[in-house]
């Protein structure tokens, strides 16, 4: 069944074309990647998804219902859940109540006491259990990424946006969180979109399908492998004019 | 209307006050716009360039146009002070630590001065003789700061538009990180503008005077603290140009309304101006707050 | 409920207890521990949403101010029902201050930091200007209430009133205030605002309504300015000046407690309080008229060196022990 659906989302900021109207679908449980360099229009894309931005053009329907103009609060309960590429940990808050204050205001909707106890469940799952204590300001960069899954995992979503989430990572935990990733997918039926912005190996072992951005439009998109070794593809990260 | 007279005449004064509101909010929004700090304490320094043509006056007979130069010199000089010992550490920190620092430096300057002078009420008389213009009589002091207003505004902008630190603040302006990029030194457009934002502002303080001669006091701030935040917000937080603009047309209002609003029986005009000023304020920032003479 | 979060509050029945055994049994500190107790309850009320939520109210006066006239106009009209004018005077002081802190909130809330902190001056200045401008509620004469208060009340019930309830009350609306907060902290609304205050943007996308707990956190706050400026004001001095009840002096009094203590902290209001009202009373009496003078620059090493206040040092200090559960 069809999750996600983008008809003709067009965001222009001033003079510029962020985004120039995009169609789109996800299903329920699928894994699929947006690649792009800098600049082609997928964090504007994220934004619009989660509420951040409205459309100028176009519509967003999630789950059957149009929320094109939803605020960015109303739409986590209907199960969406993000990370940013610089994450966003809330500092003075300890790792613990980070994760739990993803429990307590997505779809999973706890009260503060299951909220904390789910908390330390993710941390478990994530591997970053005995840092549940500390302020998240004082993480490293690595760990923060680390909290932020934990924490847009906690919210329960029936769909997750990751943003950049597997970059700079050890290989071993790309493995595990792609395990991860899998897991969710296969048991909750979990969509998993992944943003990144070169075609590193984890993507390509990752996703099913796969869209390519470039300057605001769909480029390209399709089955990961066919994607990979398509020519216009090729063309955008050899830095050539397209077309 | 009774006293169309009585209002162009007082219209007329509002214009001359209100070139001056302008230069003394050019440095608050000078200070906003390069490092998104709201000077909360911006109407001590007004105070103290009021002293300072005070007793420049009084003690070596200096009149006000010649102390003109020496508070600016002052209030730069404090501003690097203040930015080294304060401001620096607080740049990235939360608005809830800039706005309280800037607060407290407010507070701070007032009660040294108020150590130091007392409390009390002073003031000069500076007099050149009155310029009389059909229904309009205005002391030539107060044409003189409206002159002196205009000289500065625009020297600024010279200097702004022509020179390279000029050009490097405006850069910072428009786009912080830009900036850094193209190889500005961040750090020393911060000092400089905050430096000459409070230049400007105990500059303001000395023309003032030229209104409000018996008005000297060290409490005199606050209020032109208030007076400029909605001077700034008029003009666009963080535009000194619009801010001059601003100061013009709320001179303009500021006197246009107190006319009017005294001719209304059983309410305080002056009191009511202020309110109207203090509404007009929440409607812009609600609908505008780039400001009615800022751009988006 | 779950009691056990609520221990920090054994700290602070403590600190009440002896500051009332000395203000009952010592000869002449019951008026002193008034005075400290109306800046606890300052400072506990205005960390509701300063330090809950970090946005500057410059113009949280007005609410004192709102509530201040409240008790004024109901003694003033429903005097001849005796002494239930007094909580007829404080209801209408909390509706007063909560319709204000509505109106207030639902525009200057959309605004943010700098600009949501000038909003609020303009709305303190402007209503003081329009009480003051169409000659409201007495105008810049105010309401003097003592002789109308003596002639309908009596002259003992009068001085009970100013002496004793008034003071009374101010220490109740003051721990009112730090039940209400930690309520707060214990809730989901705690960890709302926890998140919006390091970063209101990702709270949005991590599903808070924030204008929704900002709103809340700031009529909360409102409320409980209006019953602080209905009994430590109206009820104890029996006169309202407008440039006294919306003097932005108090504002920064507020600011400075809260801050001092530790913002967002639920006994650093307390400590703030009484370090501060204790600073203002002994310096008035050694130093008369430069109490401002020192604490100024107390407040800016505060901001620049020390920005979690004493009570959020206090806790990073006992993170792990045992003791962390009853300091909050």
């Amino acid at each position: 069944m069809t999750l996600l659906k983008l008809e003709k989302v067009t965001k222009r900021f001033g003079g510029l074309t962020a985004v120039d109207s995009v169609d789109l679908e996800v299903e329920e449980g699928e894994a699929i990647g947006i690649v792009g360099p800098n600049g082609s229009g997928k964090t504007t894309l994220y934004n619009i998804i989660s509420g951040v931005y409205i459309p100028d053009e176009g519509r967003v329907i999630f789950d059957g219902k149009d929320i094109t103009t939803l605020p960015p609060h109303a739409r986590t309960p209907l199960g969406l859940a993000r990370t940013f590429q610089i994450p966003r940990p809330f500092g003075s808050a300890t790792v613990r109540e980070n994760v739990a204050i993803g429990a307590m205001f997505g779809r999973a909707s706890m009260d503060v006491e299951e909220a904390l106890k789910e908390a330390d469940e993710y941390l478990k799952l994530i591997g970053i259990h005995q840092l549940r204590d500390k302020e998240a300001r004082l993480l490293t960069p690595l760990e923060k990424r680390f909290m932020e899954l934990a924490r847009a995992l906690a919210m329960r979503p029936k769909m997750l946006l990751l943003d950049e989430v597997m970059a700079g990572m050890h290989p071993s935990d790309i493995d595990k969180i792609i395990e991860i990733l899998q897991k969710i997918r296969r048991d909750e039926h979990v969509a998993v979109v992944s943003m990144v912005e070169h075609l590193m190996h984890a993507i390509t072992r990752f996703a099913e399908r796969v869209v390519v951005m470039h300057q605001g439009k769909k480029l390209v998109e399709g089955e990961t492998a066919k994607v990979l070794n398509d020519p216009r593809v090729i063309e955008v990260y050899l830095g050539k004019k397209v077309m | 209307m009774v006293v169309p007279e009585h209002l162009v005449s007082n219209l007329f004064y509002g214009a001359l006050l209100g070139s001056v509101y302008g230069v003394a909010t050019m440095g608050l929004s000078l200070i906003f716009g390069v490092l998104r700090i709201v000077n909360v304490g911006h109407g001590a320094f007004i105070m103290l360039g009021a002293f300072t043509a005070f007793w420049m006056f009084t003690l070596y007979s200096v009149i006000p146009i010649l102390s003109i130069p020496i508070a600016l010199i002052f209030g730069l000089a404090l501003g690097f002070v203040i930015f080294y010992s304060t401001i620096k550490r607080l740049i990235d920190a939360p608005e809830l630590s800039t706005l309280l620092a800037t607060f407290a430096i407010g507070i701070f300057i007032e009660e040294v001065a108020k150590f130091v002078w007392g409390s009390d009420y002073v003031g000069f008389s500076w007099n050149i003789g009155t310029l009389y213009l059909g229904p309009i009589t205005v002391p030539y002091t107060k044409l003189l700061a409206f002159v002196c207003s205009a000289a500065i505004a625009g020297l600024l902008y010279i200097w702004f538009t022509r020179t390279k630190l000029g050009t490097a603040i405006r850069a910072v302006v428009e786009d912080r990180e830009g900036a850094m990029v193209c190889g500005i030194n961040v750090g020393r457009i911060y000092s400089v503008s905050f430096a000459i934002g409070i230049g400007l502002t105990v500059l303001s303080g000395v023309l003032v005077t030229l209104f409000v001669p018996v008005g000297i006091n060290v409490y005199m701030g606050p209020d032109y603290t208030l007076k400029g935040f909605v001077i700034a917000v008029l003009g666009g937080l963080g535009s000194p140009w619009g801010a001059f603009i601003a100061g013009f047309l709320f001179g303009l209002f500021e006197n246009g309304s107190y006319t009017i609003l005294g001719m209304i029986p059983g309410v305080e005009p002056f009191a009511l101006t202020r309110f109207v000023a203090f509404v007009f304020l929440l409607i812009i920032l609600l609908l505008k707050p780039t400001g009615l003479l800022g751009g988006e | 409920m779950n009691l056990r979060a609520y221990k920090p509050l054994i700290p602070m029945m403590a600190v009440y207890a002896i500051l009332i055994a000395i203000a009952l049994s010592v000869e002449g500190m019951w008026q002193p521990v008034a005075y400290f107790m109306f800046y606890i309850a300052l400072g506990q009320a205005f960390n509701i949403f300063l330090g809950l939520t970090g946005y500057v109210d410059f113009g949280y006066v007005a609410f004192l101010g709102l509530g201040a006239y409240g008790m004024g106009i109901a003694i003033q009209n429903f005097s001849h029902l005796g002494v239930i004018a007094i909580p007829i005077g404080i209801v209408l002081a909390v509706m007063m201050s909560v319709l204000l802190s509505l109106a207030v909130g639902a525009v200057a809330l959309r605004l943010r930091g700098a600009y949501f902190a000038i909003a609020t001056i303009g709305v303190n200045e402007g209503f003081r200007y329009l009480v003051e401008g169409v000659r409201l509620w007495g105008g810049t004469e105010g309401m003097i209430l003592s002789g109308f208060m003596r002639k309908t009340f009596g002259r003992e019930m009068t001085n009970f009133f100013s002496t004793f309830l008034a003071d009374v009350l101010v220490i109740i609306v003051a721990f009112s205030a730090a039940v209400a907060t930690i309520a707060i902290l214990n809730r989901k609304m705690g960890y709302a605002l926890l998140a919006l205050r390091e970063d209101e943007d990702a709270a949005k996308v991590m599903g808070i309504n924030v204008t929704k707990y900002k709103i809340m956190a700031f009529i909360t706050s409102a409320g409980f300015a209006g019953l602080i400026g209905a009994t430590a004001w109206t009820l104890k001095l029996t006169y309202i000046f407008p440039e006294d009840v919306f003097n932005i002096h108090y504002t920064v009094e507020a600011i400075v407690i809260v801050m001092l203590g530790g913002a967002g902290t639920l006994l650093g209001p307390m400590i703030g309080g009484l370090i501060y009202g204790l600073m203002k009373y002994y310096l008035s009496v050694t130093f008369p008229g430069i109490q401002l003078l020192i604490l100024a620059p107390i407040l800016i090493a505060i901001v620049v060196a020390f920005p979690d206040g004493l009570m959020g040092y206090i806790k990073k200090k006992t993170r792990n022990s045992p003791l962390s559960e009853y300091l909050r």
